[in-house]
């Protein structure tokens, strides 16, 4: 997987560009928009990493002209501003996440995964997480290879929680989503269709938590 | 601010006006006393005068030559009427030519006369009182004789104290008549001053919009010009300090980004007895790098900061359940269960602050209560109606007597834990202190454990 990285700091880009190959990502680093345009606009990337405080054309701006040019590249902002407006700013624009520095690698690792995750399975109609495999025109989920037996609610579940990690699934939308207009569904069954699904991921490589009063989400196991 | 000099009472513009204005005002009126009785009593006393002058010259007509002698053709109904003159005394002397009394008063002495002039009046005293005196000197084929009316001045005196007394009360009247309209046009004068003052002693400190100029006077524009420089001053001050947080922000925080991936990348590839050494650097680093945050955090929520361009309806639900995950994951790292409650309210507030204000109470509670332990977030209405977040443990709980100090900046609780920075509270309290909120500390059950609230104010 192909990632661009637009920051200016020689030594921040340094090290997420090793981070990011040590987990088997191939990067392009450039310190400035207006190459990263070009390069975005030529090549198929499958995310790019962009820093808001870059010399002359700034990262807000390079996100309104890549969106203006209908470059749909998932984009994930990387800033040392924090101020409430950076943030909305930013989303508003087009990104598609966000991060303050300074941050932890396996935390950005994480964020990048979910992004392309979400972006492939609008061409691919495939999720993974672990060794799960959930194919989203047939309804089935596999692991290594063997097919799980779920049934439609588990499956609309982990699909959800697959979907969103690594963030909460809310819980409330959840049974929201599933009940249908005759059959409302308790959030008591939503607890079960968990639990019976926690059983039957066990050696997948992921993990379902549950966040009290929040929801569930999804965790990938990574392995040290 | 208090002044360490003893008070002196207030000169006001009012007080000093008035003051101004009665001394003169005093000395006009004895003035204008002085001179209106001379314009009144002069006429007076010369009617008198020329009464006087008609009974000398009336005496004149009763001396006649008579041979070689001169005589005076005075009876006793004569003399009556001419020394009839209501309460006053009326004196007469008729000398001749050797200066011989030829009739009248004895003691009264002529004064000085010219020949053939008209009577001349000059003042005297007779028998211990004052007179008026007319002198008159009559040519007769015998010589000279000279005849002298006087009278004491009773009518004159009294004809003076009633012109005074007329003049006396309406001067006055119209000299305090004239202090209260001062009164009046300095306090109507005054009044925009009284206004300007109050609008200025009604902003909160950190206001620095332009001062209202409507009907300001002209004397008072220049220093209400200045004012309002000096608030443009203020406020591109306060831009400035806090366009130079948000650059320091930046340029501490990216280098820390460096260290912290470069020391992240090395410890995950050093031999296993040289790793805890980079562990070691790497978590001091991270300390440093949430150090920095906090310390940012709290000169940007400090009292001169102005967050009245941020505020907007923040649902405190919402806030919690946008950053349970990243709240969970730090209890999970200190395999503690942190749960959430969150109920929807909405306030007006600045919504990155208030995400500051919940961190730092969720922190707090997950440093200070033991593995195993329970946290737990909340929001919603409180009985009080006021909208509130709250975080409750199950740990050891917080002693009354630190109550207070807990929010002091760099205070640790007696026990705590290395790894804070001693901020986390005092960011709490200067958000709350933001927003108007008001924050409480109470017991969370019979368990033992802390629940700290923060209580907003409702929407308007």
């Amino acid at each position: 997987m192909r990632i661009l990285l637009v920051e200016d700091d020689p030594m921040v880009a340094d090290g997420i560009r090793e981070g990011l190959e040590k987990a088997g990502f191939a990067v392009d680093h450039t310190a400035a928009a207006e190459p990263a345009e070009s390069a975005l606009a030529l090549t198929h990337y499958d995310l790019a990493i962009v820093d808001i405080g870059l010399p002359r054309m700034d990262g807000h701006e390079l996100i309104r002209r890549l969106r203006r040019r209908a470059i749909e590249v998932p984009i994930l902002i990387l800033t040392a501003r924090d101020g409430l407006d950076d943030r909305v700013i930013g989303l508003d624009l087009g990104a598609d996440d966000y991060m303050v520095k300074p941050f932890h690698l396996p935390e950005l690792l994480a964020r990048l995964r979910a992004l392309i995750r979400r972006s492939r399975s609008a061409t691919t109609s495939e999720l993974s997480a672990g060794s799960l495999r959930l194919d989203l025109a047939r309804r089935t989920a596999s692991s290594r290879g063997a097919p799980l037996e779920l049934t439609g609610r588990e499956w609309e579940i982990l699909q959800q929680l697959m979907l969103a990690t690594p963030n909460v699934v809310d819980k409330q939308k959840t049974v929201e989503s599933l009940s249908e207009w005759d059959k409302e569904l308790t959030t008591n069954a939503v607890e079960i269709y968990i639990s019976r699904l926690r059983t039957k991921l066990q050696g997948c490589g992921v993990e379902i938590r549950t966040i009290r009063g929040i929801g569930y989400r999804l965790d990938e196991i990574l392995l040290a | 601010m208090k002044s360490y000099w003893p008070e002196r009472p207030r000169q006001t513009l009012r007080r000093r006006l008035l003051v101004f204005l009665l001394a003169p005002l005093a000395a006009l009126l004895v003035i204008s006393l002085a001179a209106d009785y001379h314009i009144a009593f002069d006429p007076a006393n010369e009617a008198y005068d020329h009464a006087l002058a008609d009974d000398a010259v009336a005496l004149a007509g009763r001396v006649h030559v008579q041979g070689a002698t001169v005589a005076v053709d005075l009876p006793p109904a004569a003399e009556a009427v001419l020394r009839s003159n209501g309460k006053d005394l009326e004196f007469l002397a008729v000398l001749g030519p050797a200066g011989q009394l030829l009739a009248g008063d004895a003691n009264l002495q002529p004064g000085p006369t010219m020949p053939g002039a008209l009577p001349a009046l000059s003042d005297d005293s007779l028998g211990g009182k004052t007179v008026r005196k007319a002198s008159y000197l009559l040519e007769t084929s015998r010589g000279p004789v000279t005849i002298v009316v006087a009278e004491t001045t009773q009518k004159r005196k009294r004809i003076g104290s009633k012109i005074l007394a007329a003049m006396i009360v309406p001067n006055v009247l119209l000299i305090l008549a004239t202090l209260g309209l001062v009164y009046i046009g300095v306090r109507s004068g005054v009044a925009p001053l009284a206004h300007l003052s109050e609008e200025i002693g009604r902003r909160s400190p950190h206001d620095l919009s332009p001062l209202p100029k409507g009907d300001v006077p002209g004397e008072i524009e220049p220093l209400v010009n200045a004012m309002s420089t000096l608030i443009d001053d203020l406020q591109a001050a306060a831009m400035a300090q806090q366009s130079f947080l948000a650059n320091a922000a930046h340029q501490l925080k990216t280098p820390l980004a460096a260290l912290q991936t470069q020391l992240e990348l090395t410890a995950a590839e050093l031999p296993r007895e040289y790793r805890h050494r980079v562990v070691n650097l790497r978590d001091a680093t991270q300390r440093l790098s949430h150090l920095v945050h906090q310390l940012l955090a709290l000169a940007r929520s400090g009292p001169e900061a102005d967050i009245a361009h941020e505020r907007r309806p923040v649902d405190l639900a919402h806030l919690l359940q946008e950053n349970a995950s990243v709240w969970y994951d730090r209890a999970l790292a200190r395999d503690i269960d942190l749960g959430f409650e969150p109920e929807s309210a909405v306030i007006d507030g600045a919504e990155w602050l208030l995400r500051e204000l919940l961190a730092n109470l969720i922190d707090n509670a997950l440093k200070y209560t033991p593995p195993g332990g329970q946290v737990t977030a909340r929001s919603g209405t409180g009985e009080d109606g006021r909208p509130f977040i709250e975080v409750e443990d199950n740990g050891p709980g917080i002693p009354e007597a630190e109550h207070q100090r807990i929010f002091d900046r760099f205070y640790r609780a007696a026990g705590s834990p290395g790894s804070g920075t001693g901020l986390g509270l005092a960011i709490v309290k200067e958000v709350a202190d933001r927003h108007d909120a008001s924050v409480h500390i109470t017991d969370a059950g019979p368990g033992g454990g802390a629940r700290i609230r923060v209580s907003f104010l409702p929407r308007l």
